[in-house]
């Protein structure tokens, strides 16, 4: 049997059944005395971004090549969680040197062993230069990726394997837990929550001690809690990152909420499209319930709850409190007026607690270090109410045309160019920067003038976009930006669940209206048409789906209302991206290497190599596919639009 | 009972009742499609929006709410016709125009609201997806024969599989409540087609004046249901009522 195949599933029968706090602290202090102190860890990120980059490979071969090196005594290879430098996959930390190794194959396993571990040689090749200084860093903590976040959730999902609950113990995991059912009372937990001013993180910013209390007064019996894992905007994937990595985290949230609120069933909602999230709490739940710490008389306290998973069936409008609810009782997934809320009225119209992925993680750090070190992060004041700030650290998923994407955490306030240029690296390959989009498909895009907004609840809702969940997408000069309304238009259409006429066919009327501009047909009657449906769509439509779905098209005619006019006066795409508007030429740069011409699917480019011939493309037949743009290395084609062309 | 405001009027209404309805009750009309005192109201048509004010903690706050499911509280004010409600009505208009253009309701409003022309590309559907005829089917008949189908823009409504139903009883339920009147009954001789659903039945005329009965299996639902007397099932409501008049009429004089 190969060493890699010996780090396999935990024994569920192995585990020992807890039956107080003070078990729970006695099996922590046995883990963490079996821990030897000198032995290297290497921590190899298996998140999915880094499964598309064969992680698994990778840890595999690691562990083959240390037990053939007889290193086992002196090297732990573990199989982590997502560690968020997802532009730099596959990637492995080894400690305690904290050296950091990017863009690792398989085949360099045991070259790794044989240099880095065994004799402590750093292999160059594999170590991150900093694009924009060029430095190179040896450490994890030079890289400012890293060194400018502030990482609270996402640090533990570093060092444990989220399928090995003694990782998760080792780090005093569960000590939370402890603490709350060592003598804590439901109504002090829930003051906690609502002093520490922590906020959902789903988007809607809801103070969560105060949804907590509502609850746990409302009559009915029984009582839910509900976990919304159903991260639909495209680009986020914090939640998943976080269910991947670290669900104890979560799970532990959880089972402290329900005893605050007095519930025994809890529920988490998940994206069917997250099988390794999915995977990974399954048998998070699995072992957190063998040992005693979910289910019946949990740690011999008399309390009892447990954990459903429900995974969704694909729409993403189920992210909606009430479709989310319709959707777990087993009715297809259609929002209904809120005249009565679900803390309320929810779940089999019992008085139910929804709160996001992240939300449910800050509870047992909250928990651990209080309210003070709470709100000593982030923004404004919550001593009065907790809407007054915006406490904490909040995680982004900054993507698109920047140097460093990944998942990203900061303190409450960072501002973009904090997150943007500090951590994310700044706009890749030379670009210009034109925009931010913030919050997904019911946030907005923010141009330069804003990169120095604080980023936090009210802020950018004050510009005409919000922090959404998280969701930070960078745009460049390449970027049309009636393209980019038009695409989320698209999402959100295809996403309605088609119960209110607004939303219904108002995104169906407002993308037709986006896309005549894009194609080179609109007027200045279809702005204005497209001004007044989108204040009717939002005025009246059901469920936030379709009340926040205008919000891309009315932050981008507020900030870029020229691109409009440009694609309706002049028949022109800055971006280089209506392929309508625009045309490509080769120019005077050309020196008939043929390389255009070789390539052009379409024959659309005549010219003979090397003998002096004028290269022309052919604007009848070229489909506009940039393959020749791609191919010339030496700038001879030009893309032409509106009145160049 | 107790007291709101609806345009500045004080009215008397009974906690938890839908707002609409109170106000339909009290003559002030507020437009809606897809609501009917029959059924629980659905909120899809978005015709029925009025501003609420309604104060918590020493604060006021308004905002713009569907009426038909807006259930009535002590100390709200209403208002149901302002310059916003009449541009986002006007918003809905245009687009159920559009899916809709032959519905005579829809065009009484279109002309009302100031919608004089198509705004968007004609698509016809007649259908407006209101679900009335579903709730009907299902809560009112008892039968449950249609469902939605989809999601979105392509979300319709139909039978199972859009097959022909062997739960429709041909009542002819959903035609009546149709506020589009896009559910097509066509009764000939002695069968009822209801060519929406692909549903054919065997229909029964009234043995006196030859009009249109029910369908045979509306009959026996009936017959189920109600216990009908079998003898009155093939005589037509008129003609029972002139039945019944005249039996009164004789037994008055003896």
């Amino acid at each position: 049997m190969t060493c890699s195949a010996a780090y396999s599933a935990i024994d569920l029968s192995q585990l020992k059944l807890l039956n107080s706090p003070g078990d729970l602290e006695e099996y922590r202090a046995k883990v963490q005395g079996e821990k030897k102190p000198d032995r290297k860890i290497v921590s190899v990120c298996t998140g999915t971004g880094c499964k598309a980059y064969k992680c698994d490979d990778l840890a595999g071969a690691l562990r083959d090549e240390v037990c053939k090196a007889g290193l086992d005594d002196k090297v732990e290879i573990v199989s982590t969680g997502c560690h968020g430098f997802c532009e730099r996959g596959a990637l492995m930390v080894i400690y305690p040197e904290e050296t950091f190794y990017q863009k690792v194959k398989p085949e360099m396993a045991a070259d790794i062993v044989a240099k880095t571990l065994a004799k402590g040689e750093i292999i160059e090749e594999l170590l991150y230069v900093d694009p924009v200084t060029g430095k190179t860093c040896e450490k994890e903590s030079d890289i400012p990726f890293y060194k400018n976040q502030m990482q609270v959730l996402m640090h533990d999902g570093r060092m444990v394997d989220p399928r090995r609950i003694d990782d998760y113990v080792v780090r005093d995991g569960y000590s939370a837990l402890s603490k709350v059912l060592g003598g804590m009372k439901g109504d002090e937990i829930i003051d906690l929550v609502t002093a520490s001013g922590l906020r959902g993180r789903g988007g809607g910013g809801f103070p969560a001690g105060v949804k907590w209390r509502t609850c746990k007064d409302a009559p009915g019996e029984p009582r839910y809690v509900i976990c919304n894992a159903d991260e639909g905007d495209p680009g986020a994937y914090m939640d998943r990152s976080l269910l991947e990595g670290n669900p104890h985290l979560i799970i532990e949230g959880m089972v402290i909420g329900a005893f605050a609120i007095g519930s025994s069933q809890g529920y988490v909602y998940v994206r069917n499209e997250y099988p390794l999230a999915v995977s990974n709490l399954m048998t998070a739940l699995d072992q957190a319930r063998a040992m005693g710490l979910l289910g019946d008389d949990i740690l011999g306290s008399g309390f009892s709850f447990d954990i459903k998973v429900v995974r969704g069936g694909g729409a993403f409008v189920c992210g909606e409190s009430t479709a989310l609810m319709a959707s777990l009782e087993g009715f297809v997934g259609e929002p209904r007026a809120k005249h009565i809320h679900t803390v309320e009225q929810g779940l089999y119209d019992k008085p139910s607690n929804l709160n996001n992925v992240e939300t449910w993680a800050n509870i047992p750090h909250i928990i651990n270090k209080g309210v003070d070190w709470f709100t000593g992060i982030g923004t404004g004041d919550v001593s009065e109410n907790p809407w007054g700030g915006s406490k904490g650290t909040k995680i982004f998923s900054l993507v698109g045309k920047v140097n460093n994407t990944g998942l990203v955490e900061v303190p409450m306030g960072a501002t973009l160019r904090q997150i943007i240029y500090d951590i994310g690296g700044g706009v890749r390959d030379g670009k210009k920067f034109k925009g931010v989009q913030t919050g997904g498909p019911s946030g907005g895009c923010l141009p330069e003038e804003y990169l120095d907004r604080p980023v936090d609840f009210d802020e950018l809702t004050k510009a005409g976009s919000m922090m959404g969940s998280g969701g930070m997408i960078v745009m460049d000069e390449d970027t049309c930006m009636v393209d980019f309304a038009r695409y989320f238009l698209n999402f959100l259409r295809g996403e309605s669940c088609g119960k209110c006429t607004t939303c219904r066919e108002g995104l169906k009327r407002m993308w037709e209206l986006t896309n005549d501009i894009c194609e080179g047909r609109g007027t200045l009657a279809h702005l204005d048409k497209l001004e007044t449906l989108a204040e009717v769509v939002k005025d009246g439509s059901l469920c936030a789906l379709g009340q926040t779905a205008p919000n891309p098209v009315l932050s981008t005619l507020r900030y870029y209302r020229d691109e409009y006019l440009g694609h309706i006066e002049r028949g022109e795409c800055v971006g280089h991206v209506c392929k309508p508007l625009i045309s490509f030429h080769i120019n005077a740069e050309c020196n008939g290497c043929n390389l255009c011409q070789l390539n052009c699917p379409y024959d659309a480019i005549s010219g003979e190599k090397k003998k002096g011939d004028t290269y022309k493309i052919d604007q009848t037949k070229c489909t506009k596919c940039r393959i020749c743009y791609q191919s010339c290395k030496f700038d001879a084609i030009d893309i032409r639009t509106g009145t160049q062309g | 009972m107790i007291e709101i405001v609806i345009d500045g009027k004080k009215i008397q209404a009974e906690q938890g009742a839908s707002l609409l309805q109170t106000a339909l009750d009290h003559g002030i009309q507020i437009p809606h499609l897809c609501y009917h005192p029959a059924v629980q109201p659905y909120g899809a048509c978005r015709l029925c929006l009025v501003e609420v004010t309604t104060e918590s903690h020493g604060r006021k706050r308004t905002k713009l709410t569907t009426s038909c499911n807006y259930p009535v509280l002590p100390g709200i004010e209403v208002v149901t016709d302002s310059e916003k409600i009449r541009a986002n009505r006007k918003g809905v208009i245009e687009l159920l125009l559009a899916r809709a253009p032959k519905a005579e309701r829809i065009r009484k409003l279109a002309a009302k609201y100031g919608v004089k022309d198509q705004v968007y590309p004609v698509t016809g559907e007649e259908c407006i997806l209101c679900g009335l005829c579903i709730q009907v089917c299902k809560d009112v008949m008892g039968v449950e024969a249609l469902g939605f189908i989809g999601r979105g823009d392509k979300k319709d409504v139909g039978t199972p599989f859009e097959d022909l139903s062997r739960e429709c009883i041909g009542c002819a339920s959903c035609a009546s409540v149709c506020p589009t009147q896009c559910i097509e009954v066509i009764d000939k001789g002695d069968t009822r087609e209801l060519p929406r659903w692909r549903a054919v039945h065997k229909l029964v005329r009234c043995r006196i004046c030859g009009k249109p009965v029910a369908t045979e299996k509306h009959l026996a639902h009936l017959k189920r249901t109600l216990n009908m007397d079998e003898d009155l099932q093939s005589v037509c409501p008129s003609c029972r009522r002139e039945f019944y008049a005249r039996q009164a009429a004789v037994e008055g004089h003896m």
